[in-house]
């Protein structure tokens, strides 16, 4: 960070580092939102021109994904609600299109049962455990109380918890 | 990007079972697959975005480099092969001094040919020694210069080749 903060073409090399380590995280960020591969696309390249555009004297107090987040999910909801003219961001979250059902078997019912969670519900469940980001690191990129996203990940995993699908893998 | 290593701590109502966990992490990842020229539009912004200029533009700045070499040296052979131009076509004896290539006048020109020749290890004419040391050398070169650039020097030197 500090290297791109400099400019020049150490900057450039260390953007282009940043860009390596997080651009899958992006574009498979983008894509729950958009569900939609070349929207994913272009999202992830505006992320990534917004990023460039804060150096230098770009100024990280956290992880750069909970920096990257809330910018992500605006420019994807911005990009839905110019297609589908939605009022409100959390309508646009509340109407997202299930995920797609990619893969067999098991992994496909796990879809499902993902698909089945309100929306809210899903993107906490997402950054703490596919995300790894903390409890804490949750609510920042959020913008929202440490104790809603507990609300929101407990309210998940009971549901995850009784799921015929799902509950085999609390029973171990 | 994904770190599971602090929800063995977890109370059991806010913890995911790994197993669990990592087939959701399984589901997400590769979905979307980057093409190159994605790759290259966003790096290239930023190499432009930093000061470096970049590569796209750089193979197109070293696509040109070979045709202005070679007009230039088209350009510096028609200019030495042109008459009036060349050394070989000045006179040994200029009627006004300093005026090395006869054209009537003194000028910047008159100071590179004789720099040229005098480069070249060409013989120059005798009638090029302005400073009238014997020799023919930088210092006649700088002479006429010095004749080129004054204002009032062009008439006052019209003596007819009063240092020849």
């Amino acid at each position: 960070m500090d290297a791109a903060n400099r400019g020049g073409p150490a900057g450039a090399r260390a953007f282009e580092a940043l860009y390596y380590r997080y651009r899958d995280w992006v574009i498979n960020t983008a894509y729950r939102f958009t569900q939609d591969r070349d929207a994913a696309l272009d999202v992830m390249q505006e992320v990534f021109i917004y990023l460039l555009s804060k150096f230098p004297g770009f100024v990280l107090v956290a992880k750069l994904t909970t920096f990257l987040y809330p910018v992500i999910k605006h420019t994807a909801m911005a990009a839905r609600r110019k297609s589908v003219r939605f009022a409100g961001s959390d309508e646009v979250l509340a109407d997202l299109p299930a995920p797609d059902m990619a893969g067999p078997g098991d992994s496909d019912e796990i879809e499902h049962v993902l698909a089945r969670l309100p929306a809210q519900q899903r993107e906490v469940l997402l950054l703490r455990f596919v995300d790894g980001l903390s409890i804490e690191e949750v609510a920042l990129a959020l913008d929202i109380p440490v104790g809603t996203v507990k609300s929101r990940i407990h309210h998940a995993i009971r549901t995850l918890r009784q799921d015929p699908v799902t509950k085999k893998y609390f029973e171990d | 990007m994904s770190t599971r290593d602090t929800r063995q701590s977890e109370p059991d109502d806010l913890h995911l079972p790994d197993e669990l966990a990592e087939r959701l992490s399984a589901m997400q990842d590769g979905r979307v697959f980057v093409p190159p020229d994605v790759d290259r539009a966003v790096l290239d912004a930023a190499s432009e975005y930093f000061g470096q200029e970049p590569a796209v533009t750089r193979r197109l700045w070293l696509r040109y480099v070979g045709p202005i070499a070679a007009a230039a040296m088209i350009g510096l052979g028609v200019w030495i092969a042109w008459p009036g131009m060349s050394p070989k076509t000045v006179q040994p004896k200029p009627v006004v001094r300093g005026d090395a290539d006869q054209n009537g006048t003194v000028d910047i020109l008159d100071a590179f040919a004789i720099a040229r020749v005098i480069d070249a290890g060409q013989s120059a004419p005798p009638g090029w020694d302005f400073n009238a040391d014997g020799k023919i050398d930088r210092d006649d070169v700088a002479v006429v210069a010095g004749l080129a650039v004054s204002v009032s020097g062009k008439a006052d030197e019209r003596d007819g080749g009063a240092s020849s």
